[in-house]
């Protein structure tokens, strides 16, 4: 990839945080009480995104696969515990499960793409495999997030249900595989309605970088094509991982309901 | 067939169940006596192993009922609830369900047990209906034919006539009775005309069963 873009001097980043006196005016004229916010919230994404900078500019130099895997567990151990601050459900091994389903989904999809559909000889080039694993767990966070979520309050809802079921015969497994479908549909079908929406109604997010840095718009393309696609393919893995475990989760050895 | 021995239950450290001991033959009609609350419901639900006594043990056929493989021993053995949810679905599909399940793969769908039962219980119109629409006392009287079909060893039927008025009940009580030759039904009833049809009666009274 050629770098044609034009670099941004210390200046001009400074210069562009005026765009922010905009916010604050809005804020002072209707009385909104949120400069504190602004600053704290435009602060600390400041931050983060510098450190984050040099972290990577760090990784990319040094390019060596073990760190670029420790630098991977620590995204998905950020992410998975996201994941259990937002959904606020508490079960036997959660921390491990969770962790699990994203790393292992995200892991697999990453390489496939590194190895298959771009053709890297070495798929931990840190600047391929760190952007393209980072969407691909942020992604599987939501979805997992939700079906945690659904699976939980359609769990806790439906006890009663499933008991008549397990005293017709069924598995645990059959008896709850309604619940886990309603799951899987609603964890899946936000970043479905977005990938419809591609292109007419947003600009992916990767595709304008890219574009921005000169690439070819449909070398851009093709390459966001592959990350969606990879994306879902991580979403249904993860959320397929966590849902197996966790249902085991509500029963005991007999086959009877634990919660 | 079936043997409770020293089975006590608690819950939330209230004992509900306090070694109930007895014995059930390979067929009958078992009537399960006591007051609401006096833990008829628990003995059903343990009987099936929707949950585990606390003490003691229960025997099927000479074996614990937990060396059994648990779903398949409750496609031998099921329980009807009370007051049934069926789920969200048709009532043919809600029939139907059962039987694509693992354990019940060597059970075939008779169709014409199935309009029989429903000529018999009076729901010929209401097989295209969605569960949901069904009032309690038709929901009750679906999970039974559903449990029928499915031909089961043993039958747990907690208050099966609870939400049928005279007619329906005595037509309840005579096919149960009828049914018994040649299985066990094991019954709680509010009503005493049960008296004429039991084969045997289980007592529940202050945590103790006693049967007679």
């Amino acid at each position: 990839m050629q770098s044609q873009v034009e670099t941004i001097s210390l200046v001009q980043l400074i210069i562009s945080y005026f765009m922010l006196f905009v916010a604050f005016f809005v804020n002072y004229t209707e009385n909104l009480k949120l400069t504190k916010d602004i600053i704290y919230s435009f602060a600390r994404m400041s931050i983060q995104l510098l450190l984050i900078g040099y972290i990577l500019k760090f990784i990319f130099q040094i390019n060596n696969a073990f760190v670029i895997l420790i630098y991977y567990a620590i995204m998905v151990l950020f992410a998975a515990n996201i994941v259990k601050e937002r959904t606020k459900v508490k079960f036997a091994h959660a921390n491990i499960i969770i962790f699990g389903a994203i790393f292992i989904a995200g892991f697999v999809v990453t390489l496939f793409m590194s190895f298959v559909s771009i053709g890297l000889k070495n798929p931990f080039e840190a600047r391929y495999f760190i952007p393209l694993a980072g969407m691909i767990v942020g992604n599987s966070m939501n979805s997992t997030t939700i079906a945690i979520e659904r699976f939980f309050s359609e769990m806790h809802q439906n006890k009663q249900y499933i008991e008549e079921l397990l005293s017709l015969g069924a598995t645990s497994r059959e008896a709850t595989s309604e619940f886990k479908q309603k799951a899987f549909r609603s964890s899946l079908m936000p970043q479905l309605a977005g990938v419809s929406a591609m292109g007419i109604v947003s600009l992916p997010g990767m595709m304008t970088g890219q574009i921005l840095s000169g690439v070819n718009p449909i070398e851009a393309v093709k390459y966001q094509m592959i990350i969606l696609i990879a994306i879902n393919t991580a979403i249904c893995l993860s959320v397929y991982i966590l849902l197996s475990f966790e249902q085991k989760k509500f029963f005991n050895s007999f086959t009877q309901l634990n919660i | 067939m079936f043997e409770l021995k020293h089975v006590s239950v608690e819950k939330n450290g209230k004992k509900i169940i306090e070694n109930a001991t007895f014995k059930l033959e390979y067929s009958g009609l078992v009537w399960l006596k006591g007051a609401s609350g006096s833990g008829k419901s628990t003995i059903l639900r343990i009987m099936c192993a929707l949950e585990k006594p606390s003490s003691g043990e229960i025997f099927y056929k000479g074996l614990s009922i937990y060396e059994f493989d648990i779903p398949e021993f409750r496609s031998k053995c099921i329980y009807v609830p009370q007051m049934p949810i069926l789920g969200q679905m048709n009532v043919m599909d809600c029939i139907r369900l059962p039987f694509s399940f693992k354990s019940n793969a060597n059970k075939i769908f008779d169709d014409k047990k199935l309009n029989d039962l429903l000529e018999y219980f009076e729901l010929q119109d209401v097989a295209e209906k969605d569960v949901t629409q069904l009032s309690g006392g038709e929901k009750l009287r679906i999970a039974i034919i559903r449990a029928l079909l499915l031909d089961p060893e043993c039958l747990l039927l907690d208050e099966p006539t609870s939400a049928l008025d005279a007619k329906m009940e005595q037509k309840t009580l005579q096919l149960l009775k009828s049914l018994s030759d040649k299985k066990l039904i094991v019954s709680s009833f509010h009503t005493e005309s049960i008296k004429v049809f039991c084969t045997q009666k289980i007592e529940i009274k202050d945590r103790y069963a006693i049967a007679s």
